[in-house]
């Protein structure tokens, strides 16, 4: 019975959440200037008869609160409407855009995981030199944005080396297309996690338990994989949410700068065409994708560690 | 016509290493005190340098990558009028009449037609031509298409075929077209996207998406639609059965690039084979790069500045006439567009005419040059004698913001105070619809064109009532040469009227012309043959003759 109404009421907070985050959204661009049909137009002008027809196809004419409505009345339904600026159902550009942009998270998570753990680690084990270097090549990572990396990026290699082509064949997602981009969005994110791994690590490196195993003369190697690595992942599960909700925001700015079509690519040109179909379309599927990350990461988390389901049992 | 911020803008969405330049760039002006000097540039544009096309390639190639300013919104003629929609749809679509390659109307679809009164045109379709699907061209197609397009509210064309009373099939294979007044823009405007063809069966099944990625469109041009992958490229696929001869390239596909860096070096490295804007932050070192060549061809497209319906300084024309003269339009023009741009001295798009014997003498006999005391005068004649302030929106962009700063520096001198605004994207989009945020400023930077070599066109913006007229300009003698002009039967004499009436504009400055922008074609090495003309490159097959060259 308490599963039932935990889980009601999990789902009630979520419905909630998304009902507010879609108004916010739809709020806020209805108040921005501009309109879909300035950008449709392109400069030219449109005869008033014109204008009424473009807004009577896209329900423009109708009062704010009801084009929401009747936008989310539809969602409901799972019918997300048209887009004006590709004149496509938005569902139709949310799947083309996934099939960009989720290898190219998947991918720049692992470039994460690998180099941020490893370096972090290293950093933490090693002490002394490496660890400063580390330390402040860290330091210069987390000074590097996105939005900073994927022009430099393109600069140097496709640009400069041509060690990639600027143009792609159409729908390609391959990995090399996607790596500069992957590389773009994990340098700030690689110092992030190296740091909190590097953190870790010293910390795990100091507790009674890895001291008693050092001194129950086991090799360092074990020490380090057992007693100091495993414990250190732990407090990595922490800022998984984080890192991940980094990479998507990441994403938009990334994906413009090397004109990947994913979604956040096709969420910037809705937002400059004021195409609200497809802009709620996209920011719903972010909402949604955060919201069951938030979820999964609370559920986790006591499976993970079980001090924190003894400490929720102890309160409860 | 369309007034975009086009060929000076790349598209943009969000150019965030562009705007460090930009901003670089503002404050290295902003922080001189006086106007920037010439500087020796590798090229030095002028009218006898530009061409209507290249020669014709002479050997087959399989897939050419070229490259337009901005993703079309749709490939649907009827709302093709930018420089993204236009050229994307210019290889796939025709009408019954096109501009050759010296700009003078010829038949397309129509093998001949017939001027049977001032009123009365008719057409003859050409015999055995066929859509993509095998299915023939015949006369209800053509009504079809043209009712559409003259007709439809969603159409972006009503406002250049007023004059059209009806449409009709008289046969199977001829056309009818009723005026209800001699038109002498008409037949030109009929060269356009807004006289194109499709397939009377494809927009009956397409509806309102034909044109979409989805549905495409059903044309007879010599290249088919193939297919468009959304944000990427559209991809055009040589059709072997073309009336005309089938084209030498297999494949065209179009792609846009947003950022001009990205987008020279992708013309610089040959991954891009031509492109009809290239950027003036590029030419420089496109020129030298030896990758291929910048052809610069005949334009309409003059770099403006447009007043506003806001009753203020730029609606008295002194202070039009003050703002010409005080712009040192040579400077602009070789430092800041590379050279590349030639100096405004016009209302009407200079040599953009077929009349160019008779549009060159008066367009050198006008007094074009920057001259700051006779701005100071204009000024002091004016209903501000102690100076103006005029508020001006730009859009974001690089050459927009150097440009802008620049006259702000010039027109101080002659005591007029210019505020500079730049605009978002969707902000400057919107100027072009939202009276009450256009008129919050006195005028706007813009790239207005027209869309045939025909100076009416230009004229007929600034005829009272006309939705481009945003500035209200009105004078009566004007109003009345041009409806003359626009309706007279005998040539000598309607090109005597345009004459007289453009002589009254190149005076008013209705809009105060800064830049005339030729067509900046890059084509790579061994590769030849398209349009190189602004009405060639947005409204014919700019790439039939398109292919490699021997050498």
């Amino acid at each position: 019975m308490q599963i039932v109404q935990r889980t009601l009421r999990l789902v009630a907070d979520f419905a909630f959440t998304l009902l507010v985050g879609t108004f916010i959204v739809f709020v806020s661009l209805y108040l921005a200037p501009g309109s879909p049909l300035a950008t449709l137009s392109g400069g030219r002008a449109l005869s008033p008869e014109a204008q009424a027809a473009i807004e009577a196809r896209y329900g423009l004419d109708q009062p704010f609160v009801v084009q929401y409505l009747s936008w989310l009345g539809r969602a409901l339904q799972g019918d997300f409407g048209d887009s004006i600026i590709y004149q496509a159902p938005v569902s139709s550009i949310i799947t083309q855009g996934t099939k960009v942009s989720v290898p190219l998270v998947i991918l720049a998570l692992i470039i994460v995981a690998v180099f941020g753990i490893s370096l972090g680690t290293l950093a933490g084990v090693r002490g002394a030199k490496t660890d400063v270097m580390v330390n402040s090549a860290f330091s210069a990572g987390l000074a590097i944005p996105a939005f900073v990396a994927a022009p430099i990026l393109i600069a140097v290699f496709a640009v400069g080396l041509q060690w990639f082509p600027i143009i792609y064949p159409p729908g390609d997602a391959s990995l090399g297309r996607l790596f500069l981009p992957a590389v773009a969005v994990s340098i700030s994110l690689i110092a992030f996690v190296g740091r909190v791994t590097r953190a870790n690590v010293r910390t795990a490196q100091h507790t009674e338990s890895s001291d008693f195993a050092r001194l129950r003369g086991l090799s360092p190697a074990l020490i380090l994989r057992r007693y100091i690595f495993r414990p250190s992942m732990l407090g990595l599960t922490t800022i998984v949410g984080l890192t991940i909700a980094s990479l998507i925001g990441a994403l938009i700015v990334v994906e413009v700068a090397f004109q990947l079509p994913g979604l956040g690519f096709f969420l910037i040109s809705a937002v400059n065409g004021r195409d609200y179909a497809l802009v709620q379309g996209i920011t719903l599927m972010f909402f949604i994708f955060f919201l069951l990350l938030n979820t999964v990461i609370d559920l986790l988390y006591p499976l993970l560690d079980p001090r924190v389901a003894h400490r929720k049992a102890a309160i409860a | 016509m369309t007034i975009r911020k086009s060929l000076l803008s790349q598209p943009t969405v969000h150019r965030l290493a562009v705007g460090g330049v930009a901003l670089a760039a503002v404050l290295g002006l902003s922080s001189c005190t006086s106007t920037p000097a010439p500087q020796e540039t590798a090229t030095r544009v002028s009218f006898s340098d530009l061409v209507n096309a290249t020669p014709a390639g002479t050997a087959d190639t399989d897939e050419l990558n070229w490259s337009i300013v901005r993703e079309p919104f749709s490939l649907d003629p009827m709302t093709a009028q930018t420089q993204a929609e236009a050229p994307a749809i210019a290889n796939l679509c025709e009408g019954l009449v096109r501009l050759d390659e010296d700009l003078q109307v010829a038949p397309a679809l129509a093998e001949r037609f017939e001027h049977v009164s001032p009123t009365l045109w008719r057409f003859h379709l050409r015999n055995g031509v066929t859509f993509w699907d095998g299915s023939p061209v015949t006369a209800t197609d053509v009504v079809a298409s043209l009712t559409r397009s003259f007709t439809d509210p969603l159409s972006y064309w009503t406002s250049y075929f007023t004059s059209v009373t009806a449409v009709r099939a008289v046969d199977d294979r001829t056309v009818e077209i009723d005026l209800s007044q001699p038109d002498n823009l008409f037949l030109q405007e009929l060269t356009t996207a807004g006289g194109d063809i499709s397939s009377a069966a494809a927009l009956a099944a397409a509806g309102e998406d034909y044109g979409s990625a989805a549905s495409g469109v059903m044309c007879t041009g010599p290249y088919q639609f193939t297919s468009w992958a959304r944000g990427e490229s559209i991809t055009l696929t040589g059709n072997p059965d073309y009336w005309g001869g089938a084209p030498l390239t297999d494949t065209v596909t179009l792609r846009w690039i947003a950022d001009e860096t990205t987008l020279t070096q992708a013309l610089s490295s040959g991954q891009i084979d031509g492109s009809f804007a290239t950027p003036f932050s590029g030419i420089t070192s496109l020129a030298s790069s030896g990758a291929g060549t910048i052809t610069y061809g005949n334009s309409s497209v003059q770099l403006m500045l447009l007043p506003t319906e806001k009753r203020g300084p730029l609606a008295d024309a002194m202070i039009r006439q003050a703002i010409f003269y005080a712009t040192d339009r040579e400077a602009i023009s070789s430092t800041i567009m590379s050279g590349a741009a030639i100096p405004g001295a016009s209302f009407i798009p200079p040599y953009w005419s077929t009349d160019v014997d008779a549009w060159s003498s008066a367009y050198e006999a006008l007094d074009a040059d920057t001259n700051l005391d006779k701005a100071k005068t204009l000024v002091a004649a004016s209903t501000f004698p102690d100076g103006a302030t005029i508020d001006v929106a730009i859009p974001s962009s690089e050459s927009y913001v150097k440009v802008a700063n620049a006259m702000a520096q010039m027109l101080e001198q002659a005591g007029i105070t210019m505020n500079v605004k730049v605009l978002t994207s969707a902000e400057n989009d919107a100027l072009f619809f939202d009276v009450a945020l256009r008129s919050s400023y006195d005028g706007f930077l813009s790239e207005p064109f027209t869309n045939v070599p025909n100076p009416l066109e230009q004229m007929l913006y600034v005829t009272p009532g006309n939705v481009y007229n945003y500035g209200l300009y009105e004078n009566a003698q004007f109003t009345e040469l041009f409806d003359q002009a626009r309706t007279e039967s005998d040539p000598a004499r309607a090109l005597e009227l345009q004459l007289q009436a453009a002589e009254i504009l190149n005076e008013d400055l209705p809009w105060v012309p800064i830049l005339v922008e030729p067509v900046r074609l890059w084509q790579k090495n061994g590769v030849s043959g398209t349009s190189a003309s602004f009405s060639g490159f947005m409204y014919a097959p700019w790439a039939l003759l398109l292919g490699a060259t021997d050498n």
